[in-house]
This record gives structure tokens, sequence and C-alpha cells, in this order.
């Protein structure tokens, strides 16, 4: 190891260090507070509206804020094109696979770079990345038990061919567009070290993440921060920046605050508007996709949410520009179909779905009309889990106002978002309101819709609150057609057949907002992020 | 009429009719083909969107999408989305008919959900289930196909406004006029272009040949193509350049004949047969004073001295029975200064000549030759007669000299060498060296009186006086045999002529010199000498085997290098009127044949 890196090593050390003991200090203060003292490696600091992380493991990551830091631990096999997504470019495979048939099988041959290796540990030097990790990672994202995303992996066998090569056998054979999703860098496609991961346990990689990626993890402080440092044998090249500190100030008074005095480079904007008018000139602001749609889902399968009527009932209840009023008008628009056909194929647009007759114009009367019909001339009360994480809470607050007029009584159980997570995937909620994001319109329906996806009860429980079963077999249909046109249209009539049923109700997507310091570069432009944050990559740097 | 305008009557009604009879049959043909079109074209449109709606419709039966109670209004929807894609044209739309008369897809929003039940042509619609319509519905004359879907009740119509689907036949009809007329405008222009075209080299040709017929004959006219009329043009081009050629030849000709004529120093004059001047040079005025003009349509012999009249007459007369022949004769004619000028008169008779038909004389004015030749007639007369006296002024010296020699030195010499005998006898037997001497003197005085004897005698033969020619020239001979070691055959006929003395020294001294240069200068081993009459003169012939010499070459010498010799025998002859010829050439000897004739009155 050569002196300058003993010398940017030992600085690291001490701006962690440093970074503890502010933590320890602020410990009293109930809020994170960022080092202020000047230091001399180029260091980005970034405040997110979180209070925590949940996970760092890659294949358990759902949380924004959780896949931010794994975005920058990790690598797959492909890689969303930063800042452009959804185009894709190879990442640790050699180039973009093409599909063969092999016994009636569906074969990807997938070739790896040679020569990258995982982030050292204490345990482990670095060590290269192989067909055996490749392997490894896939089945363990096919594993319920270690991944939240195993559903999507049903089907996928991967097999070695030499210490480079594997092979990625589709059953049944998945349209390309379907299958790059998988084995890009989100969620499930992110590569793990296997050797790490049978030598350490599973529960150790959930805090102390390794992974290929042009940042390696350093260190956690509960509620605080995350610190990540350069990974100078990147494969790409070693990142401009050494180090890169992710703070957690859930309340944007204190996140715009720290952001103004300089002790923030980069903080998650969004409904404050008002705030950015006192921001320093030279301030950045960043709307971009890939957005979170926010879908209200009704438990079919819990009274009185299980009569059409009732469900149709709410529908009607409700007005989507009051769902929508509350947010910064740059980022957030009325959607009409469970999948915003603006940046997915396969959504149904507004005119379609009023010319369907399946927009539920709100129409209170109508609404008590057909509660009086279900039984409920005087409506009914429902308790419902509702979290603290400010923008979601707003649409908790909202449903609960319209809902009232029609004479339904919601009782908000409020939690923290992470707690909402957990509680609303025991099937605890019968009305879910889920601000998410997928890679792709089969995801989204397979992960909400499918009956596998059911939570608790589903074949690989996901995020099913309806316990909706009506599109399986136009999701299973769509997966496997290789013409994207009729692909498309099979997603079109199973979103047909969700409003038709009102088992959800598509509210609005919101575009996300990064507020970045005027020298910050985040070394590509930024269109849209399937990371869904601006993300940080070996080329981000600071000007100054 | 010119040939232009009769190449444009001839063409452009041909050309207009013909094109306006492609004009019409073609937009007969093109509305037969676009009407067929049209229609064609307009089922094209409807089956693509009857296939649309059944893809639409087969796509739910495909993927057993039954449950969805919106599933067939979504394709619908789909498939009326799809038809949007669909263009008819400009101005055509599709719209769809359900059995019940109410349109369920238009363009036109505000159509939807229209009654069409009482229209007549739906009725008819409804009848054929598939088929043609030509109908009008709040809107163009439409020519409309239709077909009936059955799965959704659906009558789908393409419809297109008559104004469109034969738009192209009459859009056709007034560009075929348009182009008719366009086409006759061009095709009049290029008529018109291609006749002036082809008229064009004959103009230039006429123009060319008034030019040339003007004497303009350098003119000549651009070759642009390679057919009859390039030719045409080439061949008139090699014309005029001939012309040319020939006319500069003519000129240059003229020019040096009258270059020759007016600087000439005789008169050429054109004579009538009654001796009117009809053309006289125009030299007559430097040579005789008079202006040309003066003289034509005058009697050419009023100019004639009056004592040449006789003369001239005669000749005249001559030359005027004489066609075809030159004849020449010298008068006299009269100078404005009224001196006498002698002319040399060259005639032809050219009166049978179409073009001069007259006389044509060529007077050439020897005024100054006459007195020059006079002058040296009388001059050589004066020459002869001094050589003459020279020569026998010559020969009394000889004569005198010889005489001299002969009777003083000879008889001087005779004493001195009687002297001497008369010495050697007086001297005593011891004086022999004495005696010697006297000896040798009186040797030498012999031989001086040899040589003073033959001095003499070539001073002035004695024989020739004594013996006569003959003896006197075989004297020379033996002498040159003597003295050169020649051969000489001598052969002389009896003449019976005897010339006077005169003539005998002349030829005697002919036959010295011959001899001399034959022994001095031929290199001859042999000579032959011959001597006979022959009608009215004497020959005599002096042959040689010697080297010879070129006659001209010793002719062109000058005076001193020419030699005495050879112009003495000349003069010699001369003085003889005798004929004398030297043959000679290089290498061949020389051969001297002189002939002397006998006068009358010679003795014989």
């Amino acid at each position: 190891m050569s002196p300058g890196i003993w010398l940017r090593l030992s600085l690291i050390s001490i701006l962690h260090l440093a970074v503890l003991l502010t933590a320890a200090s602020a410990q009293n203060r109930e809020v994170p507070s960022p080092p202020s003292q000047d230091y001399s490696l180029s260091e980005l600091r970034i405040g997110l509206n979180a209070t925590d992380v949940e996970t760092l493991d890659p294949h358990l990551a759902a949380a924004f804020n959780d896949r931010l830091v794994v975005d920058m631990v990790f690598n797959g096999l492909l890689r969303y094109e930063p800042g452009n997504a959804p185009r894709f470019e190879a990442d640790l495979a050699e180039m973009i696979p093409e599909p063969y048939l092999k016994g009636g099988r569906q074969v990807w041959p997938v070739r790896l770079k040679k020569g990258i290796t995982f982030h050292p540990t204490d345990g482990h030097e670095n060590y290269e990345l192989t067909a055996d990790d490749i392997v490894f990672s896939f089945r363990r994202a096919a594993d319920p038990d270690r991944s939240r995303y195993a559903g999507e992996y049903v089907g996928m066998t991967v097999e070695k061919v030499d210490r480079y090569s594997c092979n990625i056998i589709m059953e049944p054979p998945l349209s390309p567009v379907l299958f790059y999703s998988k084995i890009a860098d989100y969620a499930g496609g992110l590569i793990v070290p296997k050797k790490v991961l049978e030598e350490s346990g599973e529960e150790n990689f959930r805090r102390q993440p390794i992974g290929t990626g042009p940042f390696r993890f350093v260190a956690y402080q509960s509620k605080h921060s995350v610190s990540l440092a350069a990974n100078d044998r990147y494969f790409r090249g070693p990142p401009h920046l050494d180090v890169v500190n992710i703070f957690f100030y859930p309340d944007a008074t204190e996140r715009y605050r720290e952001f103004k005095r300089g002790n923030l480079d980069l903080i998650r904007g969004g409904d404050e508007v008002s705030r950015e008018k006192f921001l320093p000139k030279e301030t950045i602001v960043d709307v971009f996709g890939v957005p979170e749609v926010a879908i209200i889902y009704f438990n079919t399968m819990v009274k009185p949410l299980d009569d059409i009527r009732v469900r149709k009932a709410i529908a009607y209840a409700l007005d989507r520009e009051r769902f929508l009023a509350p947010f910064d008008s740059r980022t957030a628009t009325n959607v009409y179909s469970v999948v915003p056909e603006t940046y997915l194929p396969g959504g149904v647009n507004e005119e379609q779905v009023k010319s369907l007759g399946l927009d539920y114009a709100y129409n209170p009367d109508k609404a008590r009309a057909l509660l009086a019909e279900a039984g409920y001339p005087d409506g009914f009360s429902l308790e419902i889990i509702a979290t603290r994480l400010k923008h979601v809470q707003k649409n908790y607050l909202t449903l609960k106002e319209q809902l009232r007029e029609v004479g339904i009584h919601l009782k908000l159980h409020v939690v923290d978002h992470a707690t909402m997570h957990r509680l609303i995937r025991q099937d605890l909620s019968p009305i879910v309101i889920y601000e998410a994001w997928r890679p792709n319109t089969d995801v989204f329906l397979s992960r909400f819709f499918h009956s596998d996806s059911i939570v608790v009860t589903g074949k690989n429980p996901d995020t099913n609150f309806s316990h909706y079963q009506g599109i399986d077999d136009l999701i299973v249909r769509a997966r496997q057609e290789m013409d994207p046109e009729w692909q498309t249209k099979l997603w079109e009539y199973a979103q047909v057949k969700i409003l038709e049923d009102m088992v959800a109700y598509p509210l609005h997507y919101r575009k996300r907002v990064y507020i970045r310091r005027g020298d910050l570069d985040y070394g590509h432009l930024l269109h849209s992020s399937m990371a869904l944050y601006p993300q940080v990559t070996e080329k981000t740097r600071i000007l100054k | 009429m010119k040939i232009y305008t009769k190449i444009l009557l001839i063409t452009l009604p041909l050309v207009l009719s013909a094109l306006l009879a492609g004009a019409g049959v073609t937009y007969y043909l093109s509305s037969q083909a676009l009407g067929d079109l049209a229609e064609t074209w307009l089922e094209t449109r409807l089956s693509e969107v009857v296939s649309t709606i059944e893809g639409n419709e087969q796509f739910l039966r495909r993927y057993e999408i039954t449950d969805i109670a919106t599933g067939v209004r979504k394709a619908q929807y789909d498939a009326a989305n799809d038809i949007k894609e669909i263009k008819i044209g400009e101005q055509g739309h599709i719209f769809i008919v359900k059995s019940s008369g109410e349109i369920v897809v238009h363009q036109d929003e505000k159509l939807l959900g229209s009654d069409v039940s009482h229209e007549f042509w739906f009725e008819e619609m409804l009848k054929q289930g598939k088929g043609r319509l030509d109908y009008s519905w709040g809107g163009p004359r439409s020519l409309a196909v239709f077909e009936y879907f059955s799965p959704w009740d659906w009558y789908v119509v393409v419809s297109d406004p008559l104004d469109e689907v034969y738009g192209a036949i009459n859009n056709t009809r007034s560009s075929l006029a348009f182009l008719a007329l366009f086409g006759s405008v061009v095709m009049s222009w290029l008529v018109v272009f291609l006749a002036r075209r082809m008229i064009a080299p004959l103009k230039l040709l006429v123009n060319g040949a008034n030019k040339v017929g003007r004497g303009e004959l350098h003119t000549r006219i651009p070759v642009r193509s390679g057919d009859e009329l390039g030719h045409l043009s080439r061949a008139f081009n090699t014309m005029a350049e001939k012309l040319q050629q020939s006319h500069g030849a003519l000129k240059r000709s003229e020019q040096h004949f009258r270059s020759l004529i007016e600087n000439e120093s005789g008169i050429i004059t054109v004579l009538g047969e009654d001796r009117t001047i009809r053309y006289i040079s125009p030299s007559l005025e430097r040579v005789l004073g008079f202006r040309g003009d003066e003289l034509v349509g005058t009697d050419f012999s009023q100019k004639v001295h009056p004592d040449d009249l006789g003369l001239f007459d005669e000749y005249f007369r001559r030359v005027v029975s004489c066609t075809g022949e030159s004849q020449t004769a010298e008068f006299r004619l009269r100078h404005t200064s009224g001196e006498w000028r002698v002319f040399e008169t060259f005639t032809q008779n050219l009166l049978n000549d179409e073009v001069v038909s007259g006389l044509v004389l060529n007077s050439r004015d020897i005024t100054v030759r006459k007195t020059f030749e006079e002058a040296l007639t009388k001059s050589e007369k004066q020459l002869h007669q001094l050589m003459s006296r020279l020569l026998e002024a010559q020969e009394g010296e000889r004569k005198r000299i010889s005489s001299e020699l002969h009777d003083v030195v000879g008889q001087n010499l005779l004493f001195l060498k009687f002297k001497v005998a008369q010495l050697e006898k007086s001297l005593d037997p011891e004086q022999s060296a004495l005696f010697t001497e006297c000896e040798e003197v009186y040797s030498y005085v012999d031989q001086i009186i040899e040589n003073v004897r033959r001095l003499c005698w070539d001073l002035m033969p004695s024989d020739l006086e004594d013996l006569g020619l003959i003896a006197a020239i075989t004297g020379l001979v033996n002498d040159c045999i003597r003295h050169y070691a020649l051969k000489i055959d001598v052969e002389f006929e009896e003449f019976n002529v005897v010339l006077n003395q005169e003539a005998q020294i002349l030829v005697y001294r002919l036959f010295q010199e011959s001899l001399t240069n034959i022994a001095k200068h031929a290199g001859a081993k042999s000579v032959k000498i011959r001597g006979y009459r022959e009608a009215n003169c004497l020959c005599f012939v002096i042959e040689d085997d010697g080297s010879g010499f070129d006659m001209e070459t010793v002719q062109l010498r000058s005076g001193s290098s020419k030699g005495m010799g050879l112009s003495t025998m000349q003069e010699r002859a001369r003085i003889l009127k005798a004929e004398l010829s030297i043959e000679s050439q290089a290498g061949e000897g020389t051969r001297i044949c002189i002939k002397v004739p006998i006068r009358q009155g010679a003795r014989t």
C-alpha cells in the first residue's frame, strides 16, 4: 500500500472519529450535527428526511434512504445509466446479454469483467468477484427468507460456467425489458459477496454491507448517520470524493438550516418550497424522476371493504385534486392507473380511464348511495396505520378528511415510517397508502396485485395489501409475452381490471426533489434515477 | 414563302394536334385508372381499419379476457385509437355506426352518439352489409366503402369526399390541360426554334453566298452539325476557300502583270481588225507621252512613222491572216515630243479568242537598243578594221623584220661566220685552244643563223610566198614534228584553188597557232591534218588526241586569262570570213575545223 493511501486512510479515520464524536455530543440535541470543522479531504454530506436506516442489505432495502446507501456500495450485472434511467448499460457484466433458447429454456449468458474486487473488511482483503458470487447472489435474492424481492426471481436459475461466466436461465422465458431489470442495480439485482455472507453471517451484513461499488461502508451511527469512504480499487476508477456521510434529518427545518449553514452539501427537498427562497442563491434544486406513486390500497378481504360497492363508494368520495393540493406543483401529478403511463409502458392514461368510466370522478352523493346500497347508509369506521413521514402522512390526513364527508370515519394510528412499513406488511391496516416506485410494470403489478404477493398469506408475501387475485393470469401472460405491444396491452387490461374492481385508488406521483450546493457536480446529467436519489458515483465531485 | 414559314405551317398543326390528342387520351385513361385506384385505395383503407378492429377483438379472445366488464369497451377504445392513426387522404375520415344507427366512432366528437338510422344510405348499409356508397350527409358528396363487423355490431365506414377521390383526376384534367397548353407552347417554341435552327445554316449559306458574290471571299459558314447542312456548309467553306485562293492567286497575278504592264518599257495594245485601238497599256504615257484614253478608239497606224507604214501594213495583213500565230516587226512610233521611237512589236492574233477578240501587240521600245546596236556594229566594224589593219601591220612588220633579219642580220652573221672561219684558218696549230674557241663561236654563229632563219620563217615563211599554202603548212608540220616529236598525218586534196596571199597567210597563221597550241598544251601524241574542198569553201581540219579542253570554260574566261591565241584565231577567221569551229572535250582531244569560203573571182 502506497504512503499516499496510508495518509488518505488516516485522514478518513480522523474524519470518521470526528463524525462519531459529533454524533455523541448531539445526542442531547436530538438532531444529528454534521462536522463543521475544516478538512482537506473531499467529503460529501447528504441530509435525508429519514430517522434512520432499517437495513443496508441490498436484498432487503426498501426505503429510499436504505436504497440510497446500498446504491453507492453495490453493483449489478447491468446498471441503469446514472441519471438516465431506465436506459441500461453493462456494469459488472462485460456486456448486456442476449438470450438464446436451449432445450426449450431461455438462457442468458453472462460474462463478468475481470479484476473486480469486493471491498476489504476486517476479515477479508479485497477478493475478486467471480461467477460463484453471481450464483450465490441471485439464489439469495430469490430466497424469501433473505430477500424482500424473492417474488421477482421465481423461475430464475443461475448456473456457473467458469470463474467469470454463468448462464441465467429463465423459465418461463422473459422479455428482455423485464429480464434486464432483474439483473440491474436495483434491489435483488445487486450482487453480494458469497464468502463474506457465508463466513460472517446474514445479520452482520445488514449493518456492515460489503459490495463492489465506488464507496465502501465505514461506519453506521443509529439515527444519526452512515459513513462511506472511497473504494480506491473501484473498477471504474477511484472516486473523486473521499468520503460520503449520510445524515438523518427527518425535520425539514433542521435539514434546510444545516444546508444553509453549509454543513450539508445535498439534502432531500420536497414540499417545503417556501424554504428554498432562503437558500444561498447558488443553490441548485433538482426535480427528477423516477417518481414515487401514491396509491390507496383496500384490503378486499376485510369488511366492509370486501364489498366492491363500498370500495367504489370510497373512490367516488375522493377528490384527487385535494390530495394533490399540499404538494409542490413542480413535482406532483395526478395518476389514473396504478402504473403511471408517463414513465412505464402499460400505464393507462386519464382519457382512456375516463372513457371507460373508471376514473370515479368525485361524486359524494354517488358514494353515499353506494354505501347505502351496500348496507352502510350511515357509513362506518375503520382503524388504519399511518406514517409519521410528513408527505405520506398528508395523504392519510386528506383521506381521513374526505371519507368523513361521506360518513366513513378513519382512526389513524400514526407510527414512524419504518414501523408503518413493518406493520402494514403484517396486514394490520385495511387501508394502506403506499408511495413507491418499481423498476417496471411487471414488478409493479406483481408485487402489489399478484396473489403470490399478498401480505402475510401470499406465496411470497410482499405488498399486495389488497389481497387481490384478479389479474394473476394477465400478469403472468404479460410477463411471458415477447411482443412488447401485446405485453403492454395486457398490462393495460390488468389495470383496467384493477380499477374496475377498485382494489386500489391511484392518487398521484411525485417526482423527487434534491437540493445541492452550486459546486456539487454529480458527474452525470440528471433526468431520472432508479436509485431514487440523484446518485453519487465515482465521478461525483465538489468543484471547489 | 420562306422555308421557315413552310416548316412551321406543316409541323405546328401536327404537333399541336398530337399533343391535344395525347392529353385527351391521357385524361381519359387516367380518369378511369384513378377512379378505380381511388376505390381500391378506399377499400384498402377499409380493410386496414377492419383488420385493426379485428386485432383488438381477437386480442380479447386470444387472452380469454372475458371477466373484465369494460374489456370490450377497452378493446373498442383501443381500436378507435388505433383507427385514428389511419389517414384517409386529406379530407376523408372513418366512422363507425352501430346497427341501431348510433355513431360510436367519428373524428368529430360532436357527432358521437348521433342517430343516422333514418338516412337512406344507412339503410343501404344495413341491407348490403358490405359495399360501396355514394352519399351525402351534412357535408360534401362522398364516396364510402363499408363493412359490417358483427362481433361488435359495428358498421365500419371509410369515407372520402368525391372532390378528393376524384380530385386527382380533376387536378389531372386541369394539369393535363395546362400541360397540353404548356406543351403546345413549348412544342411551338421548340418547332420554331428547331425550324430557325434548321434554317439558320441555310440563311448563313445564303448570306455567305451573297457575301462571296460581293467579293467577300473570306466569308465562312460555321459548321455546327454533321448533317447534310453541315456538309453543305463545309462544302461552301471549301468552295469559298478555293475561290479565295484562286482569287488571291489571280489578284497576285493581276498585280504582277499589272505591275509588269505598268512598269514595262513596252506598250501592250489590243487592236481591232480595223486597226482601231481598243486597249492600250498605261505604260503608253511613260513610253510615248500619250494618255491611254487619248488613243483608245483611234487608228493605230496614225502613230506609225510614214516611212514604216508600208512595212506596218504588210505586217498587219500578215498578222491578220495568220490567226493564232505570232509575228514580229520593227517600226517607229511617234512620241508626243515629235521624236520617233523604234519599237519591236510582237503581235499575236487573238481575233478568234472570245475574250480578247483582237490583235495583241506587245511593242517594246528598242530605240536605245537600236542606237546601241548600231554603235556596236559600227564599233565592231571599226574594231575589225582595226584588227585587220593590226594584223596586216603585224604581218607587214613581220615581213619587214623577217626581211631585215634575213637581209641584214643574216648577212652580218654570214659575214661573221666567214670571218670566224677566216680566223680559224689563220691560227697556228699551237693555238688549239683559241681554235676550239673559234670553233665554238663558229658553231654559235651557225646556231644564231639557224635561229634567225627560223625566226624569219616564223615571221614570214618564205615557202608561202614561194611555194604556196600547202608547202608552207607542210613545212610548218615538218618543223613541228622535228621540234615536238609529234606524229602528224597530213592529207591534202588537190584544191585547184589558189587563195590570195593575204588569205594564205591567215590560213597559215591559223595552222601555226593550232599546232603550237597542240604541241605546247594538248599533250597529244598524234595529230591528223586534212584539207579538202567542200562546195564553195576550203576545209581544213586539225584533230589531235590530246587532253582537250572545255570550250565553255575557255570562252567564259576574261580577256587576259582567255589568251590571245583563240581570239586571234577567231579574228583571223573573221577576216577570212571563214567559219572556225573548235570542238573539244576534256580527255577526248580537239578538233579544229576552218572553212574558208572561195570567193568568186578567186583563182583556180
